[in-house]
């Protein structure tokens, strides 16, 4: 067995545990349904209800994930040092580094699932909403059953087997989404005839990733932070921490040239509008890979040093 | 020879201060105790709640630090993770994921020892059986009662077929079968050249199995040795013979045994204990009944736990 399988191990334990939590399955459920409702409550917006539902769906999947990653990082960690399971996982051959980053990973992949149903929902949603005068229910009906289906079959599943309904129901609306997906790109849009590919505004994808890049910055900041804090204070300074990074350009960018201060506070702050890139869909602009690499070493940056601090903290906790 | 190569556990003026969050002092829990865990042999740990056990076995696990003194495990520092290798844990509560079946839990565990995949399953295998849970191999442990939980508890502390057992109240929950089980589990362990640390409030448990103890009270240690130099009553011997065939014999020998010692002799009638009495009725009775169902009465110890002692399992190279 490899040197890794420890650390795949706790990862794959986070993430699952992660996943079934109520609270994860409640927000995902109710972020995608608010995604995959879009069409039907914005309708006759004069000529701007693909643009709100893509907007609209991709503050559901920032918000969602922002709530699930931090929630899910501060909850999870004080769960386990609470529980005990810290305690006896650190009893076995196990770095207190590699147990901290094994939980962050776990926690991260959870969100990058959440994301991708979030996306899912968000093409289907956006396609289904792309004219003003009528839906196109090619999209918006796979994704609709797929949300009914999820927990139904995963409350049957669950009932036979005794299994946990929430991480079912979770993986079973991924991947019911994803088929939705894949049923709705054999139809052509009703109005224009565009078939696959060109039957999907792809372009949300590149957001969407960008996104996430910035919910795993939040995860990762929440996990450094539960190594000393509560939950509930967690998430209020992640709230606070990444408030004050979407506000930081326009507070922060007239005064860096005079003031070191400003100039730290925008260096260490994230800049979270660096990853919110909906206005380039607008405008048609294609976003040019260079930007992703360099958001994508922003984002690893930042994750790293907030994790470095926070492994750092966790190295000196005793486990009481 | 430092003491340290001699002895699996060596604590020397061993202190450790909780404090708040201010950092003032709030609990001085363990203060200066010192002792040495001889290798190959049972040591108890014993003492009322709140006497430091807990932390102490926390230190020695590397999960708390010493404010003062020092502690080596294994020759080492018990944060060495290769020292943990060699380790088993029993922790006071059996500290588990509730969604994890134990198959799940024993699978996990044997990941975090990098233990190859069919050793990892055969010792998974044997370990359910030897606990008594191999038909509930499937079920979520959330579900399990104290005493199962404490079984699968069990099962991932020997995993690793460890060189130090450590077992923090190891029969607490377990009815008087299981609790035999434990026992025969820790000597049998012993047998093969382990060591044994463990904790426990139920003191007969502890005299039946433990070469030395030592007890605590509020973080002191109050008194440490072998059972022999602190229970033997050297003022005092017992002669165990045959019941008299009448009471003319047995007042002739009280006599023989006033006129020899000058002072009166205790008489009394040996009786045996209750665990070996309990047990052999509930045998008896399994024996009569073929239909049981649940946890099998006395399961056989896991095949590899009955091997040569060949030393911790050798991380496999890459």
């Amino acid at each position: 067995m490899t040197r890794a399988a420890p650390f795949l191990a706790i990862a794959r334990l986070a993430a699952i545990e992660a996943i079934r939590r109520p609270v994860f399955l409640l927000v995902a459920l109710s972020s995608i349904a608010g995604i995959l409702l879009l069409p039907l409550l914005l309708h006759y917006t004069l000529g701007d209800s693909a643009r709100i539902i893509r907007d609209s769906a991709l503050a559901f999947l920032f918000l969602g994930g922002m709530l699930l990653g931090t929630h899910a990082a501060a909850e999870g960690f004080s769960r386990d040092l609470r529980r005990g399971t810290a305690a006896a996982i650190l009893s076995k051959p196990v770095s207190r580094t590699g147990f901290f980053l094994a939980r962050a990973a776990g926690i991260a992949a959870a969100l990058v699932l959440f994301s991708l149903a979030a996306l899912a929902a968000a093409l289907l949603a956006v396609r289904a909403g792309a004219s003003d005068l009528r839906l196109d229910w090619t999209a918006e009906l796979p994704g609709l059953l797929a949300l009914l289906a999820a927990p139904a079959l995963a409350g049957a599943w669950n009932h036979r087997t005794r299994r946990p309904f929430a991480s079912a129901a979770f993986f079973l609306l991924l991947g019911l989404l994803l088929l939705a997906l894949a049923a709705a790109a054999f139809f052509p849009t009703p109005f224009d005839g565009l078939t696959f590919p060109r039957n999907f505004a792809w372009g949300i994808l590149a957001v969407g990733f960008l996104l996430t890049l910035c919910l795993a910055m939040a995860a990762a900041l929440a996990a450094a932070l539960a190594t000393r804090l509560d939950p509930a204070p967690v998430l209020l300074l992640c709230a606070v921490v990444f408030l004050a990074g979407i506000a930081a350009d326009s507070f922060l960018g007239p005064r860096l040239a005079g003031s070191a201060l400003a100039r730290t506070a925008y260096a260490v702050l994230p800049n979270v509008q660096a990853f919110w890139l909906v206005d380039a869909l607008d405008a048609g602009a294609v976003i040019p890979a260079a930007y992703f690499l360099t958001a994508t070493a922003y984002a690893a940056a930042w994750s790293a040093a907030v994790l470095a601090a926070g492994a750092a903290s966790f190295h000196r906790l005793e486990i009481a | 020879m430092p003491p340290s190569l001699m002895s699996a556990i060596h604590a020397e003026n061993l202190s450790k201060t909780f404090r708040d969050f201010w950092h003032r002092p709030r609990v001085d829990a363990v203060r200066s105790i010192s002792f040495d865990v001889p290798a190959g042999q049972i040591f108890g740990l014993l003492g009322p709640n709140g006497s430091g056990k807990s932390t102490t076995i926390k230190m020695i696990l590397g999960l708390l630090f010493p404010t003062a003194g020092s502690i080596d495990v294994l020759g080492a520092s018990p944060r060495s993770t290769a020292v943990k290798r060699r380790i088993g844990y029993l922790p006071e509560e059996s500290y588990l994921y509730p969604h994890l079946t134990p198959l799940e839990t024993l699978t996990f565990y044997a990941r975090l020892f990098r233990l190859p995949p069919e050793t990892a399953r055969a010792r998974i295998d044997q370990l359910l059986d030897m606990t008594g849970l191999s038909h509930a191999r499937h079920r979520p442990v959330g579900g399990f009662s104290k005493g199962m939980a404490r079984r699968i508890g069990l099962a991932q502390a020997l995993l690793n077929d460890p060189d130090l057992v450590i077992l923090d109240e190891p029969t607490a929950g377990l009815d008087p079968q299981g609790t035999r089980q434990v026992k025969d589990l820790i000597l049998a362990l012993v047998a093969r050249g382990k060591t044994i640390l463990l904790t426990s409030h139920l003191l007969a448990d502890v005299e039946d199995v433990c070469h030395q103890v030592a007890i605590l009270f509020n973080g002191r240690l109050l008194a440490q040795g072998t059972l022999d130099s602190l229970l033997t009553l050297k003022d005092k011997t017992t002669l165990t013979f045959p019941t008299p065939p009448d009471p003319v014999t047995l007042q002739r020998l009280l006599e023989s045994v006033r006129a020899a010692l000058g002072a009166d002799p205790e008489l009394e009638h040996p009786r045996q204990a209750l665990e070996p009495f309990f047990l052999q009725i509930v045998q008896e009775a399994a024996r009569r009944q073929s239909d049981l169902s649940g946890a099998a009465p006395h399961p056989p110890l896991a095949p590899f736990l009955r091997q040569p002692n060949n030393g911790p399992d050798a991380a496999p190279p890459g």
